[in-house]
């Protein structure tokens, strides 16, 4: 049975596009244009993934709202952001609401598909039993590369995929990693130095809650980040 | 903005205005009070010459037809009989009988001289030179006194051999008494002091009675002309048309002791008539005081001009009625030519004397003039009370308005002051707008809460204006992001087919990544202040920052030569590193953009102050206009024209400015005094550390 994926997206010609491409990938996607249409459908079946442009028509957080919706019937649904506004990232942040990612437009499809996949692998994984080979223990960190989830001490913290990839590109360059890198990293378009820099306080902010003596991400001033512990 | 500063002119401030002002116009009102009071002495002196008239009148007409009061003698009112009157003068106290005249004082000038003219007896038929006397006649209290000076070249004593009288030199005195019988007395004597008087028979030789009369006293002087005799007598002897005639009997051998001459106060063709003594009439005098007219002068002249009756206080201030006998004054001829009046004379020290006259009827003749006389210093002093009492109203008055004044045009100038404050920090120094209204004076009915309502009003609808304004980057990124998505995906569909040529792709690729840094680089601007409000502060080291940051720059930046100047660690903001990354980060490129390729730019932290931190990034290339030099960090434009070809708009320096203004510091941008580039100050406050 192919998975569904519901694009909600008010741009006919970009929702085209999305669709297009995830069908060409295999999965079956519903289109809509608007969040009352939507939910309609919404309250019928339930997709297995969504895509939310965040400004729907006239409703400027009308993607917030579907989000609201799918999470109270879901809460580990997973839903991808389109975004336009740096401002709108911290906002999905600001939701605190489980391991959604973004992309920033304009949006590689190729990337869209490949975070549409880690999505979905993700959601398997956490029923499925752990592979051990995959799994990379540095210190008090602890990566699952097939589940992209990591533990700090032995508690999970949950990164957004954004987020893993940047952890993961800081971990592999021992000598630290430079802003362009991890842009490059996040596989997204135009990305602002500063876009980096809020991800990495965030990413400080999720170990810092977990151990509040956390300080194993520095800051290379003028170059980038490396991991120090 | 200079320009106009100089262009304005230097003014007191309204505070100042208003008081100034008021002040000129409380000034004038002591003067206008002054100006009223003057005004009313004038009235109120006019208003006593009204008064003293009126009085006048009154007296003028209790003494109608009274023509018995002026003249009590039955003898005709003939201007013979006037004109030989004695004037008997008013003495102010008595008279000490001794000879001199001294205590005459003023009133010796009035003697009365006879001589030649009036020679009533001459044995020698003009052989001898007749003697020649003065005369002067006072009255006080019920005593005739008199004093003659009698010049005389030979003084001839009585000789107490000689039983006749009439054998030396001596004053004669006729009288008529009470019964209407003449007396006679001789005052007479041996040597000079005490004189005898005798009563004499008609022949002037032998005495009536061998005894001397006392009750008539007398001193006899010898002086070096002649003699004088001063003596006294009641009043009450002589009848009520006090008749009386004094003669002087003049011996010059003292051998022969014939009388030569007789010199009388009345002339030969009068011979049989006495003198009238013309005393101030004690009737009208109780008329008068009956009157009650007191504080001023009141003066009956009859028509010979003679003051018959005088009360009031006699002081030297009644110039008109002083103690003369005849009243010499225009005012009194305009009066008896029946002409009432009242007249001013203005004194020395400032107040003025008002005389008021009127004449005196009998029946339709004039038969005398009431004067009344009054000075006018009561007025005068009322004026100065007055005087007084203005100024200490004014002084009051003109303190209260003062006060008044103060506080209202302090308020005033408080309010326009905090209205000014208010409106001038609406705009934060980039010329942002913080503030949609301003509170001052806002309920305020007048004029300045009317300004402050249209200030409101200005500042909302700009606050509109500045609000489209800034969420212009916005829609734009969102309405430029939408299509450009839709191009990139198209291209992405392209690429992946090969019928497109690759190239063609790739262009439109670098276009459309152009197009996004433009829109990026323009959020960023609109969002950095919202950006910067969320951002954790935290203490840490700035020179370490830098070490790190320049020797980190180095080897992403192989065209250019950085150079750091400063020390390696120990300067400690609070802030957030980031954001301080960011901006050196915009003044880097900034600085490498505006260099000329491989030349040095050099990041150098100073601490011009213990708590105040100066890092100041410097590059050789083109300079910057003076004219827009502060204007660079308030703009989104470019000034310059970049070297790496990428879009410049000049939002690095806005950013880097705005990241300053965060950290409560301040950036500024000068062109290097060598003329060979550009140097960008950062003034950060520092702090102390936390160990």
């Amino acid at each position: 049975m192919n998975r569904v994926i519901a694009i909600v997206e008010d741009d006919a010609s970009q929702r085209q596009h999305y669709a297009e491409a995830l069908r060409n990938s295999g999965y079956e996607v519903i289109e809509f244009a608007d969040r009352k249409s939507a939910l309609a459908s919404f309250e019928l079946s339930m997709p297995d993934l969504a895509i939310l442009d965040i400004i729907l028509g006239d409703e400027v957080g009308g993607g917030f709202e579907v989000c609201r919706y799918l999470k109270d019937r879901d809460a580990q649904f997973p839903i991808i952001f389109l975004t336009s506004r740096g401002d709108e990232l911290d906002k999905i942040y600001g939701l605190q609401l489980g391991a959604w990612d973004y992309q920033t437009k304009p949006i590689s499809l190729e990337f869209l598909i490949t975070r549409v996949r880690s999505l979905f692998q993700i959601k398997e994984s956490t029923n499925q039993s752990l592979d051990n080979s995959k799994r990379l223990q540095m210190g008090h960190l602890l990566v699952d590369e097939s589940t992209m989830s990591i533990q700090w001490k032995e508690q999970p913290i949950n990164l957004t995929p954004t987020e893993y990839d940047i952890l993961q590109a800081i971990l592999n360059s021992p000598d630290g990693v430079s802003i362009e890198a991890l842009i490059k990293a996040t596989k997204q378009g135009v990305v602002e130095d500063n876009t980096i820099n809020t991800h990495i306080l965030h990413l400080r902010k999720k170990f810092k809650q977990v151990d509040a003596g956390f300080n194993c991400i520095k800051t290379k001033y003028g170059f980038g980040y490396g991991w120090i512990c | 903005m200079l320009n106009t500063k100089n262009k304005i002119r230097r003014r007191l401030s309204l505070w100042m205005q208003i008081i100034a002002f008021s002040s000129l116009f409380l000034m004038a009102l002591p003067w206008l009070g002054y100006r009223y009071m003057d005004e009313m002495k004038e009235f109120l002196v006019q208003g006593q010459g009204d008064a003293q008239l009126l009085s006048a009148k009154a007296i003028a007409t209790i003494l109608h037809n009274r023509s018995d009061l002026f003249n009590p003698s039955n003898l005709p009112a003939s201007s013979l009989v006037e004109e030989s009157s004695l004037y008997v003068y008013q003495l102010d106290d008595k008279k000490v009988i001794d000879g001199y005249g001294s205590d005459w004082g003023p009133l010796l000038s009035q003697k009365r001289m006879f001589g030649p003219e009036s020679v009533v007896y001459d044995r020698t038929a003009g052989a001898v030179a007749p003697v020649s006397f003065g005369l002067l006649l006072g009255e006080h209290n019920e005593y005739l006194y008199g004093l003659i000076n009698v010049t005389d070249s030979t003084v001839v004593h009585r000789h107490p051999r000689y039983a006749r009288l009439d054998r030396s030199d001596q004053i004669r005195i006729e009288l008529i008494d009470q019964s209407g019988a003449i007396k006679r007395y001789a005052l007479l004597n041996e040597s000079p002091g005490n004189v005898s008087v005798y009563e004499m028979h008609e022949s002037w030789i032998r005495p009536v009675t061998g005894k001397p009369v006392y009750q008539l006293s007398a001193i006899w002087r010898d002086v070096a002309n002649g003699y004088d005799v001063e003596f006294r007598l009641p009043i009450d002897w002589l009848n009520d048309d006090r008749q009386l005639l004094i003669s002087v009997a003049d011996v010059n051998s003292d051998v022969e002791r014939n009388v030569d001459n007789v010199v009388a106060t009345l002339a030969d063709d009068m011979t049989g008539y006495l003198n009238r003594l013309i005393i101030r009439s004690p009737e009208l005098d109780r008329i008068l005081k009956g009157l009650g007219y007191a504080d001023s002068n009141v003066c009956i002249v009859d028509q010979f001009r003679r003051v018959r009756a005088l009360l009031g206080d006699n002081s030297s201030q009644s110039q008109l009625c002083s103690s003369t006998d005849r009243v010499a004054s225009d005012l009194v001829s305009q009066t008896l030519a029946g002409q009432s009046s009242v007249y001013r004379n203005t004194l020395e020290i400032g107040d003025s004397l008002v005389v008021a006259s009127h004449p005196i009827y009998q029946e339709s003749d004039i038969i005398g003039a009431v004067l009344v006389e009054k000075n006018s210093n009561n007025i005068l002093a009322q004026q100065r009370e007055s005087l007084d009492k203005l100024i200490v109203a004014t002084v009051i008055v003109f303190f209260i308005a003062l006060a008044g004044l103060l506080l209202f045009s302090s308020r005033l100038a408080y309010r326009i002051r905090s209205l000014q404050r208010e409106v001038s920090t609406a705009v934060d120094t980039n010329g942002r707008l913080i503030k949609e209204s301003v509170s001052a004076s806002k309920y305020s009915g007048d004029e300045i809460g009317e300004l402050s309502r249209g200030v409101s009003s200005l500042l909302s609808q700009l606050k509109s204006y500045t609000g489209f304004l800034e969420s212009v980057p916005r829609t734009l990124r969102h309405e430029i992001l939408n299509p450009l998505n839709t191009i990139s995906m198209s291209l992405q569909k392209m690429d992946a087919d090969s019928r497109f040529d690759q190239k063609t792709i790739d262009g439109a690729n670098r276009a459309l990544r152009q197009l996004e840094l433009i829109v990026h680089s323009l959020t960023e601007a609109a969002h950095i202040d919202d950006a910067l409000s969320q951002d954790e502060r935290e203490v840490f080291d700035l020179a370490e920052l830098l070490s790190e940051y320049l020797s980190n720059i180095k080897e992403r930046h192989l065209d250019n030569h950085f150079n750091y100047i400063g020390m390696a660690s120990g300067v400690l903001i609070e802030g957030s590193d980031l954001r301080i990354t960011q901006l050196l980060d915009k003044l880097k490129d900034n600085a490498i953009d505006f260099s000329d390729r491989g030349s040095e730019i050099t990041f150098e932290l100073s601490l011009p102050s213990s708590e105040q931190l100066c890092l100041t990034i410097c590059n050789f290339g083109s300079l910057i206009p003076n004219n827009i030099l502060t204007n660079l960090t308030h703009g989104i434009l470019s000034h310059r024209h970049g070297a790496s070809g990428e879009p410049h708009l000049g939002i690095g320096l806005y950013v880097a400015s705005r990241i300053a203004t965060y950290h409560n510091g301040s950036l500024e941008i000068i062109n290097r005094p060598e003329g060979d580039g550009v140097c960008v100050s950062i003034f950060l406050p520092t702090t102390a550390s936390n160990d």
